[in-house]
């Protein structure tokens, strides 16, 4: 239990979230049974006393204190936030009313400074008002009214002129249609974190440290989104391994490196330059291992640079509790399974010419007919170069060695392929401009 | 125009009064220090002892000049009289000289005669001085001018006879200019006798030494006023006389004219009678600008007894300050301000002074000074423990710039402390604690002594030690912490932060925390700005460097550590580059100014990183690296060089007729890496084991333990590489007792290297062998491979230089160049151990400060700087091609040669412009043109 502890990342994690955000974390957390119930509630607690929340706030207290009533200053909370509600709501009519007027929002056009002077000119709708929206978005979202929040954010982001405040509209739309739940806002959830990246790239002027802290966020934000997604494991990949973040992730955040693993892992049979990515996690893994190390990072390590099989078998073991307990990768448990296995396997076979099928099988957590039944479909399905020997219960393997000569044939014809085509496009190349 | 102790020949005059000033103040700071501790005053003295040695002329003084005074203030009486008897013999033994016409002796009498008068001048007060001496003087004069009528006289004496006597002219004719007044009135009545005088001086004797002292050496003009304020009462003395004074001095000062000596024994005496605390404030500041004005150039040093004076009085100053929150401290406030009363308390006052100026001035002189010190003797113990004072008085500044908000002034000065605190272990930090305690501990115990000198530096120490928050710290590392983090980086410019930067990381470092100090040193891109800081902050780069390579080294970071040291150690000017010493350039003369300017840019002995530790540490870095790296490319060990300075070495041992046992550290690396070369790991260590530098590291048999478990893994390596094709197969469990390696090790490194494809086999699972595949080569397969390696890429060259000469490809320039670089850079990582950590991260580069500027005309400086750059791809490469193309026949070699070298220049140079570059590829597609060019190049290079 210690030890699932130990790597369990939610309080790690959680400093990188909006506080709604952790409320999904923290419900996964209680129902895991990790933690002392009664700790999460109270920080659960914590966490609800700075947002309006409050009839939510009044219920987990019951829960917690097993009391029907709530003390006063909750009562007189939730009327404070009812009446500026109110108040919020009588600031923004106004402008919600005009934009529920379809006519209205057909002449909008590209250019906001535009749109103001239009919605000036029509309806005495000032920069005041748009900025109540904004607070009354983020009044609604605070409230956990997400959908509402969302819809109103996207209005004022077709009006705010300010940059800043353009972007923060956007962090809180994303946030919003993360917790929505919903297949569709995932989505529009999706474009929002890769609209939110480039505005994040693109901020020439931003001082190295905001654009850093914005990352990680970003990060950590998308890992709602991504392992949501259906494409989501592709998408992680490329955000993970873009340079910068990867930066991001190896200075603040190198517990994000977990999931950046588990995705390459499963991401195992797409067809796209993986080494590449593979070589690049290995080397952050290894770079951090000083600073984090988990026993996903731990068996890669195992498998990829110290060849040490039976540690590997160790730590994809401890793998499985550790997913188990992991509210993002809970979901993909068999499938990194399955595939670190293959992974495993692979790496096993290219420095073997001889594997005897019972240590095979011992190595794979199967028994002796599985494994063999395994290997014989891997090599049916023309993956590997091997031959099943049933007398001896071993795995040939093909050898993989090439002749001088036949090294020789190859580069010989790459040098011509090279020379004639190669050449030749330079020349066509260098013409066209 | 002030005359008496005039600038030209008389200066030894004003050297000696230095001296027995100073000397005089080390002797009460000695007393003081006595009761402290017993080898404070021995180095005390011996202090005194060298500094008059460094300056000729008072031979005799600095043999005399600690005896004398002890005595002195004690038994006075006597000592009086034996001085007036001394004065009078001296004056007799002219008198005899003169009737034998001896000048030359005369000449050496009257430089005692001088110096006893000097002694005898403590026991007397005013401008007059003993009669005896006045005879003295006027029977020269005399007797001189007799001479110099006598034309047969003159022309009787030797030569050196006749120049002593000229001398002696010279001399004298200034000397008593000084005199004149006192000389008439002796000439007028010479039988008067000395009785007035003996009554004058008892008289006097009840005041204060100080005053006795200034005022014989005052100057005519001034001396009324002195004499005024000097015999005035105490009492008397107001607020604006003391103002008055204070801006005649100031105004004064830095003329010519004016006696540096002289304005600071004033000041010293108006400390003592200034009124208000903001006076005195002003007229302590004032002293100690005086003070550093003694200071003879910007060569020397200030002298350890002046350093110590500045210290108490800037002690003095910073009480004032804590006493009295109203006086606010500008350098902007006009000093000369016309101020004839005396503010009223607790009133706003601006006073001149600047407290940071000082304390980084007295940092200055530390520094020099101990680079001047000879590190062996005792006296260099004795300044470094000054040090905790210093420390002591930048944290009392510190403290008091923050109270009153002033940032900037606070980065620098925590600046200073941090450069005294980076390089220190934490055992050296803590003795200087104890140091510290202890001298706290002494000084408030004993009696305080009675002295008036007592303001010396114990008693400071004791006002300032005792506030517990001080050098209590504990930890040197929160200390540091607190200062680089909690006010440089946020209140320091960009200089004084990069240096708290640095040393930082080398803090880091030499407590053992590589990867904190790498994260600091490449988050903070240090290697980009370096080469626009000034030589100092590049010297601090490369310390760093060099400790972050040696902690490296100690974690058991091979690579790391290779990558640390290989640009410093493979210059072959590691002294200049670490600032210790200077090694003999066999190529450029230096100029002197050169030689001067690297004098001063010295670090002090303390300091110093041990070269031979570097020296091991890195050689056996390069050796664990190199030596299966040699045996995995056996026909041409040259083409993926990883360190070049172990090659030259290896080369010249090579080639050695006979081979003594090894002697320095060279030797055994040498003869280890021969070892190791054949798979013999134990002997191979054990030539490791023997290097003395290892007893320098603190955690010795750990490190040692790591080297061994390294050395045994590079031997199965080199011992695979090496012999694998002589092998059908190979049993794991021979490996593991070949090499005392546990079998999994055997097994994980051999899998590494079939995965790297670097052995050609496959493990045997049910036998537990490594199964050979491949036949071994013959030569002639292997170089066909080659060959048709370097004709791919000639061909890529040709594509390129196409491209690049039809222009098409101008913006794929970049990506062309940087692109091969780049993953060669990955590639090189992935095959030696799979990356192992790799030295870089986002790319960045430990690279290292080459240029220290100053070094050698600019043709130097442009071959030194294209040196590490095409130690890179382009010059690697280019070398390796050039080798084995002679095979096929020398013209093609040169030209392939001259290809990928010119080519190699722009992947790597991004300073060259693509100009040059486009032309030097041009004349590589050329053709035959290239080749000598590019040697030529080539020899150049040193």
């Amino acid at each position: 239990m210690a030890a699932a502890q130990n790597y369990e990342l939610s309080s790690r994690l959680v400093q990188y979230l909006d506080l709604h955000l952790t409320l999904p974390i923290m419900e996964y957390l209680q129902e895991r049974g990790l933690y002392n119930e009664d700790d999460i509630l109270r920080a659960k607690l914590a966490l609800l006393d700075k947002t309006n929340m409050v009839d939510f706030a009044m219920d987990i207290y019951k829960g917690l204190n097993g009391v029907d009533d709530v003390p006063q200053e909750m009562k007189e909370r939730r009327t404070q936030v009812v009446a500026r509600l109110r108040q919020l709501q009588a600031d923004v009519d106004p402008i919600i009313k005009c934009l529920q007027n379809r006519h209205v929002v057909e002449k909008f056009r590209q250019d906001k400074s535009f749109n103001m002077q239009f919605l000036q000119e029509e309806f005495q709708i000032g920069a005041e008002h748009v900025e109540a929206l904004y607070q009354y978005a983020r009044f609604q979202f605070n409230c956990g009214n997400y959908s509402l929040a969302a819809e109103l954010l996207q209005s004022y982001r077709t009006l705010c002129t300010n940059s800043e405040r353009n972007m923060s509209a956007l962090w809180g739309k994303l946030a919003a249609e993360i917790l929505m739940h919903e297949a569709v806002n995932i989505q529009e959830a999706r474009e929002d974190v890769f609209k939110l990246k480039e505005a994040i790239d693109n901020q020439t002027f931003a001082p190295p440290l905001v654009q850093l802290q914005q990352r990680t966020w970003l990060l950590h934000w998308s890992l709602y989104v991504f392992w949501n997604h259906e494409n989501g494991r592709n998408d992680i990949i490329e955000l993970f391994q873009s340079p910068a973040y990867l930066s991001a992730i190896q200075i603040n955040a190198p517990h994000l490196l977990r999931y950046f693993a588990v995705a390459v892992v499963i991401n195992k049979k797409k067809p796209q330059p993986r080494g590449n990515v593979l070589k690049e996690l290995i080397r952050a893994i290894q770079q951090e291992s000083y600073e984090y190390s988990d026993p996903v990072t731990q068996f890669l390590e195992c498998v990829f640079v110290h060849y040490d099989f039976d540690g590997a078998q160790q730590k994809l073991k401890e793998c499985e509790a550790v997913l188990d307990n992991d509210f993002f990768l809970a979901a993909y448990k068999d499938e990194f399974i399955e595939n670190a296995r293959l992974y495993i396997f692979e790496t096993y076979c290219m420095i073997h010419q001889s594997i005897s099928i019972a240590l095979l099988a011992e190595r794979l957590c199967m028994d002796q007919q599985a494994a063999e039944k395994w290997i014989a479909n891997l090599i049916l399905n023309a993956k590997l170069n091997a031959k099943i020997d049933s007398k001896s219960g071993t795995v040939v393997m093909g050898t993989q060695s090439k002749s001088v000569h036949e090294q020789l044939i190859e580069k010989a014809k790459a040098l011509a392929v090279k020379n004639t085509y190669g050449l030749a496009n330079t020349i066509v190349g260098g013409v066209k401009p | 125009m002030s005359k008496f102790w005039g600038r030209d020949s008389s200066d030894e005059e004003e050297e000696e009064t230095t001296e027995e000033e100073s000397s005089g103040e080390e002797e009460s700071s000695d007393d003081d220090d006595d009761s402290s501790s017993e080898d404070e005053s021995g180095s005390g003295s011996s202090d005194s002892d060298s500094d008059s040695d460094d300056e000729g002329p008072n031979k005799f003084l600095a043999g005399s000049s600690d005896s004398d005074s002890d005595d002195d203030r004690r038994v006075v009486k006597s000592e009086k009289d034996k001085r007036m008897g001394d004065l009078a013999q001296t004056a007799e033994d002219i008198r005899n000289k003169i009737k034998i016409n001896d000048w030359s002796t005369i000449q050496e009498l009257f430089d005692i005669l001088n110096q006893r008068l000097e002694r005898t001048r403590k026991f007397l007060v005013g401008p007059t001085v003993p009669r005896v001496y006045l005879k003295c003087l006027i029977e020269l004069e005399d007797y001189l001018n007799e001479t110099l009528g006598n034309k047969d006289l003159k022309k009787k004496m030797s030569q050196t006879n006749a120049k002593a006597f000229n001398t002696m002219r010279q001399r004298l004719k200034k000397h008593n200019i000084n005199f004149a007044d006192q000389m008439t009135k002796v000439r007028e009545n010479p039988d008067e006798d000395d009785e007035e005088e003996d009554a004058e001086s008892a008289s006097s004797e009840s005041e204060s030494g100080d005053e006795r002292d200034q005022e014989d050496r005052k100057h005519q003009q001034q001396q009324k006023a002195k004499d005024k304020l000097l015999t005035m009462d105490p009492k008397e003395i107001t607020y604006e006389v003391v103002a008055r004074k204070l801006r005649e001095i100031v105004v004064s000062r830095g003329r010519r004219s004016t006696d540096k000596q002289e304005q600071v024994e004033m000041l010293t005496y108006l400390v003592t009678v200034a009124r208000g605390s903001a006076q005195r404030f002003e007229v302590l500041a004032q002293l100690t600008s005086s003070l550093f004005d003694l200071n003879p150039g910007m060569m020397g040093h200030l002298q350890t007894g002046l350093w110590k004076k500045c210290v108490v009085n800037l002690f003095e100053m910073l009480r004032i300050l804590q006493d009295n929150p109203n006086i606010k401290v500008e350098e902007g406030a006009d000093s000369l301000e016309e101020r004839t009363e005396q503010p009223p308390d607790g009133a706003e006052v601006r006073v001149w002074g600047n407290v940071v100026a000082f304390v980084e001035r007295l940092d200055d002189e530390l520094f020099k000074s101990l680079q001047v010190i000879d590190p062996h003797t005792h006296e260099y113990m004795a300044r470094l423990r000054d040090e905790p004072v210093y420390l002591a008085l930048g944290s009392k500044v510190l403290e008091y710039l923050q109270r009153v908000g002033d940032t900037t002034g606070s980065a620098k000065v925590a600046l200073r402390l941090v450069e005294h605190l980076y390089y220190k272990t934490a055992a050296v930090y803590d003795a200087m604690r104890k140091l510290t305690l202890a001298q706290q501990h002494s000084a408030a115990t004993p009696p305080v002594p009675v002295d008036e000198g007592e303001e010396e530096e114990p008693g400071a120490k004791v006002e300032v030690l005792v506030p517990s928050d001080y050098v209590m710290a504990e930890d040197c590392h929160e200390l540091m912490h607190a200062l680089v983090g909690g006010i440089i980086f946020k209140y320091g410019d960009e200089r004084t932060k990069a240096r708290a930067m640095m040393c930082y990381i080398y803090h880091k470092a030499i407590h053992d925390d590589f990867y904190g100090a790498r994260d600091l040193l490449l988050m903070s891109h240090l290697q980009d700005s370096i080469q626009h800081m000034d030589v100092s902050t590049m010297i601090l780069y490369n310390r760093a460097m060099a400790q972050l390579g040696l902690a490296a080294f100690r974690a058991g970071l091979i690579q790391e550590a290779h990558a640390c040291l290989n640009e410093l150690y493979g210059s072959g000017h590691i002294k200049e580059l670490l600032a210790q010493g200077m090694s003999m350039g066999k190529y450029h003369e230096k100029t002197p100014e050169q030689e001067l300017a690297e004098k001063r840019r010295q670090m002090p002995f303390h300091m110093h990183i041990t070269l031979e530790l570097l020296e091991s540490a890195y050689l056996t870095c390069a050796m664990l690296l190199e030596v299966p790296n040699m045996a995995a490319n056996p026909l041409n060990a040259k083409k993926k060089m990883i360190s070049k300075s172990f090659h030259r070495i290896w080369d010249t041992y090579a080639r050695q007729a006979f081979t003594g046992p090894p002697e320095n550290v060279r030797d055994h690396i040498m003869a280890a890496s021969r070892a190791l070369a054949q798979g013999d790991w134990s002997k191979s260590f054990n030539y490791l084991k023997s290097l003395n530098a290892w007893n320098l590291l603190p955690k010795k048999d750990q490190v040692l333990g790591m080297l061994k478990v390294k050395v045994q893994e590079e031997a199965v390596r080199t011992y695979l590489l090496t012999y694998s094709s002589q092998y059908a197969s190979l049993s794991l469990d021979q490996l593991a007792s070949m090499f005392e390696l546990p079998d999994k090790q055997i097994y994980s490194i051999a899998s590494k290297m079939m995965i790297a494809e670097e052995l050609l086999g496959a493990w045997d699972q049910p036998t537990r062998t490594i199964v050979m595949h491949a036949s071994e080569s013959s030569r002639v397969q292997r170089m066909a491979l080659q060959l048709a390696d370097k004709a791919l890429a000639i061909v890529e060259l040709n594509g390129l230089a196409f491209s690049y000469r039809s222009g098409g490809l101008r913006d794929a320039d970049d990506e062309g160049g940087a692109g091969p670089g780049a993953s060669r850079r990955r590639g090189g990582q992935w095959d030696d151990e799979g990356g192992a950590g790799g030295r870089s991260r986002g790319g960045t580069k430990l690279t290292l400060v080459r240029n220290l500027g100053g070094r050698g005309d600019r043709g130097d400086r442009s071959s030194v700087r294209s040196g590490p750059r095409s130690g890179g791809m382009g010059g690697r490469g280019g070398g390796g091609y050039r080798r084995d193309g002679g095979m096929g026949g020398g013209s093609y070699g040169d030209r392939v040669g001259g290809g990928p070298r010119g080519y190699g220049r722009p992947g790597m140079g991004s300073n060259l412009s693509s100009m040059s570059a486009l032309g030097s590829l041009r004349g590589g597609s050329g053709g035959m043109g290239m080749g000598p060019r590019g040697d030529l190049r080539d020899s150049q290079r040193p």
